[in-house]
């Protein structure tokens, strides 16, 4: 199951001031869209409105055709799930509790977990690599451990569509390489902010720079992550070479010419 | 904890409550036997199947003073435990507690209000009507006051509601001094220590009836709640119309907590601790810790009660000055937790 997620001419205001700028893609079903940009970019915000936490102030985000704006909260959330930063609050929840929360938008007033449910958030745990987790506390966790515990509620919800935002902070390398590969062994369709754009080029089939609010270069790793682009967006300069192992597109910043000056 | 010892609890803690009430009948200046209040209790009951063992007395006591105060007293504690713990999801914060965030108060202001000016617009309800909406505008005061950017701060929550209970108390003594009946304003004064002494059969159904039906509505909506846990911008990822379920939420603990104060005055802490106690025996998910704070804030206030009559007796110390006394400590030692966990993140 997966589905088409298209942004057509989105802008997002924030306390009255525009914080995103006219931004238009289409994800295909299945493939994996990489959002990156600086920090204060408006990655956050653009997808805040794709998960229709945030209404649009112009323009829609539709999924198969689905206004999310105008879709009821409950049915939305059994079509897109999201990993946003950590918010769980200081309560002892066990890892269980956490990742059962995805279901809720499929229950009734009054109607309890059943054993489909508890074999969801176990297969959920398991393809986090966190079924050993299952009975811990939350609070207590690495942060590391933490996220992927978050990815495993997502995953719980049964999406088409897993929205994250950068879903590989505080991962070390090893889960960052798995969490990334997941929406494609999962088979949905991914929109995910990203820091790293060497994982970004690594593991997205398209990229949007979002730059200042505004969508500056799209179009798939080869294409878009060229050092003019590093040198605009960013200040750097770096170097641009196929990697050795995959031709992926993969970039190495000089410390030396990337001081800003003045 | 696991699933299978839960019903286990609740049974326990059921149990509990019933001895609780017993002893709140047993107890007091004419102490009567424990089995004289079982048969005295099953025989106004069932009249037929069991016959009453004790003196005479012991039916008056249950029917005119002690039964009320002791039905009124679990109802209250029930109460007071359930909105503490859903305000503490509201929150997001486990320091929330009606009294601590001027909630009472505010209920107070109501009815106080409704008490000195002898508007009986509405009947006998128009006190608990004007404490719900007292209590309504004192959460939702505190709630946006304390929320700065979408966030909820220990700081800014302890802080708002310190600052609005302040407020409403204040403007509760001005009425009281500007009050023209000296009777009324003594009658006020004692109600507003928190006391379960002036309770009878007829101010306990609308408690009752409000804590058994918001009871049944939350454990309707305890997925959502434990939503909340993860917060806002997550729950609405979820599927949760957050706006619209807090708003709910809002009039229900607040419709709570002013027949609860209308009833008994503002009682403090049941709120604070009997959550707390409760989520570290059944943990944190509301469809299990609901009912067992239900039971357990039952028991509580019946317990306190007892001891806030007896301990100084002839003196009677209200029940709310003692929840005060076990609740104030308790709440530093949170404060204190919480600000090493702080440290420790």
């Amino acid at each position: 199951m997966t589905a088409r997620v298209e942004v057509e001419h989105v802008s997002v205001d924030l306390s009255g001031k525009r914080v995103v700028h006219d931004v238009s893609f289409a994800v295909q079903p299945g493939t994996v869209v990489g959002v990156v940009g600086p920090n204060g970019s408006g990655k956050s915000t653009l997808l805040r409105a794709v998960i229709g936490i945030l209404t649009p102030a112009t323009g829609s985000v539709r999924i198969d055709g689905r206004d999310v704006a105008k879709t009821r909260p409950r049915d939305r959330a059994s079509v897109l799930a999201a990993v946003l930063q950590d918010t769980t609050g200081d309560f002892d929840l066990t890892v269980d509790d956490v990742v059962m929360m995805g279901r809720a938008c499929y229950k009734r007033p009054f109607e309890g977990d059943d054993t489909r449910d508890r074999t969801i958030v176990a297969d959920a745990l398991a393809a986090v690599g966190a079924a050993g987790l299952a009975d811990r506390r939350f609070a207590f966790l690495s942060g590391g451990e933490r996220q992927r515990v978050l990815i495993a509620r997502a995953i719980a919800q049964q999406p088409r569509v897993l929205v994250m935002d950068e879903p590989t902070n505080h991962l070390d390398l090893r889960h960052q390489f798995d969490v990334l590969a997941l929406p494609r062994e999962l088979g949905i369709t991914a929109v995910i902010a990203l820091h790293d754009l060497n994982l970004a080029a690594h593991y997205c089939d398209e990229i949007h720079v979002l730059h200042h609010g505004r969508q500056t270069r799209s179009g798939t790793p080869e294409h878009v992550l060229d050092p003019a682009t590093l040198a605009e967006v960013y200040g750097v300069t770096a170097a641009v070479a196929p990697h050795p192992a995959t031709g992926r597109p993969h970039i190495t910043i000089d410390p030396t010419k990337s001081v800003r000056h003045g | 904890m696991t699933r299978a010892r839960y019903p286990v609890v609740l049974v326990v803690l059921a149990a509990f409550l019933g001895v609780s009430m017993v002893a709140g009948i047993a107890i007091g200046s004419v102490a009567v036997a424990p089995l004289d209040v079982v048969t005295a209790v099953l025989h106004r009951i069932v009249p037929d199947l069991v016959a009453s063992t004790g003196p005479e007395y012991v039916d008056a006591l249950i029917a005119t003073t002690r039964g009320p105060r002791v039905v009124v007293g679990a109802v209250v504690g029930a109460g007071l435990a359930t909105v503490g713990m859903v305000l503490q999801a509201l929150v997001r914060n486990p320091l929330a507690d009606p009294y601590l965030l001027g909630v009472s108060s505010g209920a107070s202001v109501g009815a106080v209000m409704a008490i000195l000016s002898g508007a009986m617009v509405f009947g006998v309800a128009t006190t608990s009507i004007a404490a719900f909406l007292g209590a309504l505008v004192a959460l939702l005061v505190v709630y946006f006051v304390a929320r700065a950017g979408g966030r909820i701060t220990t700081i800014g929550l302890v802080l708002a509601g310190v600052a609005v209970a302040y407020v409403l108390s204040a403007l509760t003594s001005l009425m009281l001094l500007l009050a023209d009946s000296a009777q009324h304003a003594r009658q006020v004064l004692t109600w507003l220590l928190g006391g379960l002494g002036g309770s009878t059969w007829a101010s306990m159904w609308l408690p009752l009836t409000a804590v058994c039906v918001g009871l049944v509505l939350l454990m309707a909506r305890a997925r959502a709640l434990n939503l909340l846990y993860a917060g806002e911008d997550a729950a609405v990822a979820m599927g949760l119309d957050v706006s619209r379920f807090r708003a709910w939420m809002f009039v229900l603990t607040s419709v709570l907590t002013g027949l609860l104060v209308a009833v008994s005055g503002p009682i403090g802490f049941v709120g604070l601790i009997l959550p707390h106690a409760v989520r570290l025996v059944v943990g944190s998910d509301h469809r299990r810790a609901l009912p067992a704070a239900a039971l357990a804030g039952a028991s509580f206030l019946v317990l306190a009660d007892i001891v806030a009559r007896t301990v100084a007796s002839p003196q009677e110390i209200p029940v709310g000055v003692f929840t005060a006394l076990c609740g104030g400590p308790f709440f530093l030692w949170l404060v204190r937790r919480q600000a090493r966990r702080g440290a420790a993140a």
